[in-house]
């Protein structure tokens, strides 16, 4: 009988702030990750690694840079679901930040990312600078009307601004919604980047959203044309709750 | 008997380096806003990602933009 070699480890998590290492290791046994050993030297070894944190910003900052390769956002009160695109993308020499829409909303996420995406992969200030204002749109998009289920739609006059930040206010109360997770990821490809956000709400018709934006033409909905102006290609992958945008 | 003259209200974006659709809604907003009163605005010396911003999602063609030589 022969014995099958274990798996290659494809990324570590570490535990940082308001995260017991032991709580972590529990959590990801059924996973396709695991925590540090002991003493062992993962910097050294190059094997990527995200920084697991109930903290926010400040530990989001310290996950997206080395020698971190993403930001996981978990204490033992949520579910531990790292993703296989997490991983893919951490794995891919690329970033990776997973988190609530609880602490993403408000957080300058795109901003965050962005930078610490043109560090990495040494991209160019005008690049950085189209991935910023895309994600900006991407991320608000998932948060909003992904996660959050939120129409666009009253947002006709000062009136309906104000009750659609009420709706806003009132979903990131309700627990279920607020803990939906967004996930941003930056790999290389060849010439260029590709950015990928995901989000746990209904999804939408890329193209059907499109259309509809450039008819409607007037004081909402004009995220996906910016997207769609800014990057060589946008793709949208299970059903809407998935965008990839490669920038060459 | 002269008229008096439209009245205008400028906002001066010239140190404004980043915003986003959510902003541009509410600009227009204020724009309508600002017409039934009378009104309009002029967004002035938008520079960069902002006039970037403002040309892919086809600004010009919906509110008065202008370049403004700084005092």
């Amino acid at each position: 009988m022969t014995l099958a070699a274990p798996p290659p480890t494809r990324a570590l998590l570490d535990a940082g702030r308001g995260v017991a290492a032991s709580a972590l290791a529990a959590a990801c046994s059924r996973l396709g990750v695991r925590v540090p050993d002991d003493g062992e030297d993962w910097r050294r070894r190059g094997v990527p690694c995200l920084l697991v944190s109930a903290d926010g910003e400040v530990e989001l900052d310290a996950g997206l840079k080395p020698p971190y390769s993403g930001y996981y956002e978990w204490h033992p009160g949520l579910p531990m679901a790292v993703s296989d695109a997490c991983i893919d993308a951490v794995s891919q020499g690329g970033l990776a930040v997973s988190m609530t829409t609880a602490r993403a909303y408000g957080l300058q996420l795109a901003a965050i990312f962005a930078g610490a995406l043109a560090w990495r992969l040494e991209l160019a200030e005008a690049m950085a600078a189209d991935i910023e204002m895309a994600l900006q749109e991407a991320v608000a998009n998932a948060l909003v009307h992904g996660n959050l289920g939120i129409s666009s739609e009253p947002r006709g006059d000062a009136a309906g601004f104000r009750a659609y930040c009420a709706t806003i206010d009132d979903r990131l109360a309700d627990p279920l919604l607020a803990a939906r997770r967004v996930e941003v990821f930056g790999v290389p490809v060849p010439g260029g980047v590709k950015v990928t956000v995901t989000d746990e709400g209904l999804g939408f018709e890329l193209n059907r959203e499109l259309a509809r934006e450039a008819l409607v033409g007037e004081k909402w909905g004009r995220g996906l044309r910016i997207i769609s102006g800014l990057a060589r290609r946008v793709e949208t992958l299970d059903g809407g709750r998935r965008v990839e945008m490669t920038f060459v | 008997m002269s008229s008096s003259p439209a009245k205008r209200w400028e906002i001066d974006l010239t140190e404004l380096e980043f915003m986003d659709s959510a902003a541009l809604s509410m600009l227009l907003i204020a724009r309508d806003q600002a017409h039934t009163r009378g009104v309009e605005i002029v967004l002035t010396n938008p520079r960069g990602r902002v006039r970037q911003l403002f040309d892919l999602a086809d600004i010009p063609a919906m509110m008065a933009i202008e370049e403004r030589e700084r005092p």
